[in-house]
């Protein structure tokens, strides 16, 4: 049984379907149903449960069979939830994450970081040596960052995902 | 069905069912037995590991049950924000991404 009060799967739905999108999922009724009957019993618009559905079907946590009206030729998909590939799921965003976050530390260790005293931002010093030093929205100086922080912080977090 | 069939008795067997009895068991062809498994497999019900068995290869079948996210999952969240590669799917550059780095001074706040 999956629990959706998780915080780690509540943040992934988040994050895939909205806030609307967890109200489908929550609602949504046991067994095959219609996209037009999900919409009726979770009082969620109609192209958002569309919308859900689709994103739950690319991520293989829902399922559709199509009927055929025999006499009018139309198609009815019956949509059916099935979250038990969640955890499939989240390990193929673990993989993903990690590959970000290993981009952003080579990002990290490759240049020198320089803030600006009005929080405009982080410069990367070829920004910054082009202005001379000056803050390239609002003109104040800039100084340097120490991003060593950042660095171990990233090598930290990877480790643990990788092998906690 | 035959996949539902196929599903029960998998989930079943706790340490795996070798293919060769699954497709006894069900009194089915080898093909069939194949593309059953193929089709449940594409949905992530069950998974299956090589196994030499008499001196023959063939495959033990598990079926995948949700356990809940494991400690590794756990890590996604950094004080109490979580991370916003997961279930993204825009085509960006991480090294420039504002919400990546939201997330990782969220980390660095919550280990200082």
């Amino acid at each position: 049984m999956v629990d959706l009060e998780d915080s780690v799967l509540q943040g992934l739905l988040l994050n895939l379907v909205g806030e609307e999108g967890i109200k489908v999922i929550t609602n949504m009724p046991e067994g095959e149903v219609t996209d037009e009957e999900v919409s009726q019993v979770t009082d969620v618009a109609l192209n958002v449960v569309r919308r859900t559905l689709y994103i739950l079907f690319e991520n293989r946590l829902a399922f559709y069979r199509r009927e055929r009206n025999k006499d009018s030729g139309w198609l009815t998909y019956l949509w059916k939830l099935d979250l038990s590939g969640i955890n499939n799921l989240l390990d193929d965003q673990l993989i993903k994450l990690i590959k970000n976050l290993k981009t952003k530390l080579a990002f990290e260790d490759n240049n020198m970081f320089y803030i600006c005293n009005n929080n405009c931002g982080r410069f990367v010093f070829d920004v910054v040596s082009e202005t001379e030093f000056l803050c390239p929205i609002c003109g104040d100086d800039v100084i340097f960052q120490d991003n060593e922080v950042v660095k171990q912080c990233l090598i930290k977090r990877i480790n643990e995902l990788e092998d906690p | 069905m035959i996949e539902d069939e196929m599903f029960d008795l998998v989930r079943q067997h706790k340490d795996g069912i070798l293919q060769s009895s699954v497709r006894k068991t069900l009194e089915i062809d080898s093909k069939k037995c194949s593309r059953t498994i193929a089709k449940l497999m594409k949905n992530h019900l069950i998974r299956r590991e090589p196994e030499l068995a008499n001196g023959r290869n063939t495959f033990r079948l598990y079926c995948m049950e949700f356990t809940g996210p494991s400690d590794k999952h756990k890590y996604f969240l950094a004080g109490g924000v979580f991370s916003p590669c997961t279930g993204c799917s825009i085509e960006c550059y991480p090294e420039n991404c504002r919400l990546l780095d939201e997330w990782v001074w969220a980390i660095i706040k919550e280990e200082n």
